[in-house]
């Protein structure tokens, strides 16, 4: 019998408060190796009200399409990764599902794993991109100077304020599932495949994402799928919680990235020719790998003019779990590989890093990244102020010579300080199906409030007044008078992923957009009227344009010192300056930069993962130093006064100032740092002593 | 075993395992969600409670251990005058939080008003770093919680201790 109703059901804001009345809980009984055959699953004999679910039970399609990649809902026949599902468990009591869980037997015929991504075989390779233009080879064999560079940007966890997990309950013929997702519509199209039933029989409700870092892109649809089965299987409502250590040792990570730069250099200290290669380990399945592929492989000349390009991007798939975005498609590895590139290069040639940024920076008409700019990488306007609040030329000449005149050669100078400048591309440069035109809905009443339908979660206060300011704006209502419906498939049109900062880059334009259709309707047509607009995708006829020209850029400097005992860095002060449209609301984006830099330090300092012998333990959790709020140094966040349309910041500090921070921690060392987070020890420096 | 004690300024008691952690007795057995505890190792921070007027991470707590102590949870929190300035401080400062860690982060900064006495600078990050959060803007916090501290202390904040 279904018990659930909608109302019920209709406001849960974080799983772990979903109403346990009457529910069940899901267990999931996990591949105890890293890849073979399934020889059997035991189940140890379940009491009434209890029930095991294999791939055998599941009502429609046993795999899902997850972002060009085919993901199994329960392994059947193979596993892939260790700690894959293999079937669930549902029952009323918490502990003895676990009990129920621990105590079933996966027999797998164990064949060698594969777990490194540098070196792989062919078949190994899901996805491949490359692009060419110039003679790479005569441009490099004619440079004055060759530089090559390998830079790692290692696994790291998400760490979610809440474990993943998803519930589901049925009202009366639809399936409500709630899910902590960032697509929520992926996530229903997801459920709809497996339960073999119409899209529109099941119901996505989003519940608080909380900072996700980009992680709840495609697996929390996996999870929804475990809820529903258990759900349309027991008749009740059922939650599924991951455990912290699950969360970690099972869910998707930063997949692990090497980049390798062969670049050319002219007499002068201008770049001719760059070679480059990019290799993504994406773990088992590999969604998302065409995008992380391409992504990386367009982002890797990062701002600089390059008349001579190679580019080979590789997604490698290994036996460990899936990997995938952080903070950001491919793109933040590269951008730190390039901006340390760039810091390598400036030295070979003998010049001030900004000097060589500034002579090297890509110009109107540039075409190294693609289609000529309309306007040129802002380097000046963005560092002109940088400079000035960081006071980076008269340190970094300090730092110069402490650096050279230091007594003994073989201690560190100790004192650094780093320069990093990019793009954050915008929010609409994501090719995979589905993403390509987004929607949003208002709907004036009869009694004067508007409410706003995006499936883009507004995630925060601030942008939620954002988008009710706009919106009063438009129409002359009070602020008070806007309301944005919580995201649920039901209500709400597709607007997409909540990646690439699209709230601001898409939402809020189209937010705007649609009000200002209802405003020219509002005293021709009767109340309730609703618009709806969508971006319109471009046409194939239209003249190629750069992504970039429609990118976000900044600019971030990192100072730091060296603990003479140990080596261990402290960060003085970080400073990023942003040119990014119009600032909506300066005070809010100032805090989310600063916010967004703290946490992007600690990504460099702390939450060390070594995944290169395999897949994470419980031990690995242990050891996995977080960030605190304590650890953040001053950080200054200060904008340039740009008329353009408002676009999306909340890569950037993600990109920048992991290279900065390389970049100086490279000077108070007096030797390349090419790897983060730094506790790695695949430079042959050992953090941890 | 019986664990009697105070919680939210009421007698409680109920029959318990007394190695059940005090997170779980207190979610489940009382269905005080506020507190989360999914690190369940004193890491995350997010199933704070006075016991006895101490901020003590529930998880780490057996139930034996609570016999005869008084607790205050979020829920109880949120009566006190405490509580109020805080939350003031917090939206007056626009230090946004996710929804997740607010009540440890709010029930932290009112440990140091509890304590009655002016910490520096270092010792508000100390204690609000007991909680993993990585929503808000650490400027923000500290700007808040300066703010809550001088508005029930008095005076200007820092100068005396």
């Amino acid at each position: 019998m279904r018990t659930a109703r909608a109302s019920d059901l209709s406001m849960v804001g974080r799983l772990s408060d979903f109403p346990l009345l009457d529910a069940v809980y899901v267990g999931t009984v996990r591949s105890p190796v890293s890849r073979g055959a399934i020889r059997s699953i035991s189940v140890p004999h379940l009491p009434r009200g209890y029930r095991s679910v294999t791939a055998d039970d599941i009502p429609g399609s046993a795999r899902i399409d997850s972002i060009g990649a085919s993901v199994p809902v329960l392994a059947s026949g193979r596993v892939a990764y260790r700690g894959e599902p293999v079937a669930l468990i549902v029952g009323p009591d918490r502990l003895r599902v676990a009990e129920a869980v621990s105590m079933t037997a996966v027999r797998v015929d164990e064949e060698p794993a594969s777990f490194g991504y540098e070196a792989c075989e062919s078949r190994r390779l899901v996805a491949a991109y490359s692009t060419d233009s110039g003679s790479v080879d005569a441009a490099l064999a004619k440079a004055a100077r060759v530089v090559d560079g390998e830079y790692r940007m290692g696994p790291q966890d998400h760490y979610y304020p809440e474990p993943q997990g998803a519930a589901a309950g049925f009202d009366y013929d639809k399936l409500i599932v709630f899910s902590s997702t960032q697509w929520p519509f992926q996530a229903r199209d997801a459920v709809a495949q497996a339960l073999g039933v119409r899209k529109d029989e099941v119901v996505v409700r989003t519940t608080s994402l909380g900072s996700h870092l980009d992680g709840k892109l495609w697996y929390p649809s996996l999870l929804a799928c475990h809820a529903a089965i258990a759900a349309r299987l027991s008749g009740k409502n059922a939650l599924l919680l991951l455990s912290r250590t699950d969360d970690f040792m099972y869910t998707t990570k930063r997949a692990p990235t090497l980049v390798s730069y062969r670049a050319g250099l002219d007499e002068a200290g201008k770049l001719v020719a760059m070679d480059a290669s990019v290799m993504i380990n994406v773990g088992a399945y590999a969604p998302f790998g065409a995008e992380l592929v391409e992504r990386a492989a367009k982002a890797v000349a990062g701002a600089y003019a390059c008349p001579s390009l190679r580019v080979a991007a590789r997604a490698v798939s290994t036996d460990l779990p899936p990997m995938g975005a952080f903070m950001g498609l491919g793109t933040g590895p590269v951008a730190f590989a390039v901006e340390r590139l760039a810091e390598d290069l400036a030295d070979a040639a003998g010049m001030d890093p900004y000097e060589w940024r500034a002579m090297n920076v890509a110009r109107r008409g540039d075409q190294t990244l693609g289609p000529p700019l309309r306007k040129g990488a802002p380097l000046d306007a963005v560092c002109d102020r940088l400079l000035a609040i960081s006071d980076y030329p008269r340190k970094r000449s300090s730092f110069e010579l402490i650096r050279k005149r230091r007594p003994d050669p073989s201690s560190p100078p100790g004192y650094g300080i780093g320069l990093a400048f990019g793009p954050q591309r915008p929010a609409t440069a994501l090719s995979c199906r589905d993403a390509q035109a987004p929607s949003v809905e208002v709907t004036l009443s009869k009694d004067s409030t508007l409410t706003i339908r995006s499936s883009v979660a507004s995630g925060s206060g601030a942008v939620t007044r954002i988008w009710k300011r706009i919106a009063a704006t438009s129409l002359g209502l009070s602020p008070e008078a806007v309301e944005v419906a919580t995201p649920s498939t039901d209500e709400v049109p597709d607007s997409g992923p909540n990646v690439f900062s699209r709230r601001i880059g898409v939402v809020t334009r189209l937010i705007g957009s649609a009000c200002d259709g209802l405003a020219s309707k509002r005293f021709r047509e009767a109340l309730p009227i609703t618009v709806r607009k969508s971006q319109r995708a471009r046409s194939a006829k239209a003249a190629p344009e750069s992504p970039l020209d429609d990118a976000s850029w900044g600019a971030a400097v990192v100072e730091l010192e060296l603990d003479p005992v140990d080596a261990a860095p402290t960060v003085r002060g970080i400073w990023l300056v942003a040119k990014a449209g119009r600032i909506l609301s300066r005070e809010d984006a100032a805090a989310a930069l600063e916010r967004d830099a703290a946490v992007a330090l600690g990504l460099c300092v702390a939450e060390c993962l070594d995944l290169s012998d395999g897949p994470a333990d419980p031990g690995d959790l242990r050891r996995y130093g977080l960030w605190r709020i304590k650890d953040a140094p001053p950080i200054q966040v200060e904008f340039v006064d740009d008329d353009a349309e408002p676009k999306g910041i909340g890569e950037l500090a993600y990109s920048l100032v992991p290279a900065a921070f390389a970049n100086a921690l490279s000077q108070a060392l007096d030797s390349p740092w090419n790897a983060l987070p730094t506790c790695r020890r695949s430079e042959g420096v050992d953090d941890d002593s | 075993m019986i664990v009697e004690f105070i919680l939210n300024g009421e007698d409680v008691s109920l029959k318990a395992d007394p190695l059940e952690r005090l997170s779980d007795l207190l979610r489940e057995r009382f269905d005080l969600t506020s507190l989360m505890s999914d690190c369940r190792e004193g890491v995350c921070g997010k199933c704070v409670v006075f016991l006895d007027g101490l901020l003590v991470n529930s998880c780490m707590v057996p139930a034996f251990k609570a016999r005869g102590t008084e607790v205050v949870t979020y829920e109880g929190f949120k009566s006190t005058e405490s509580f109020a300035t805080v939350e003031r401080s917090f939206r007056e400062a626009g230090a946004e939080l996710c929804g997740f860690c607010d009540s440890a982060l709010f029930m932290a900064a009112g440990s140091l008003i509890e304590a009655t006495v002016r910490p520096s600078e270092e010792e508000i990050m100390e204690v609000l770093s007991s909680v993993y959060c990585r929503c808000v803007t650490p400027s923000r916090a500290l700007g808040a919680v300066k703010a809550a501290l001088e508005s029930s202390l008095g005076g200007k904040y820092g100068r005396a201790r």
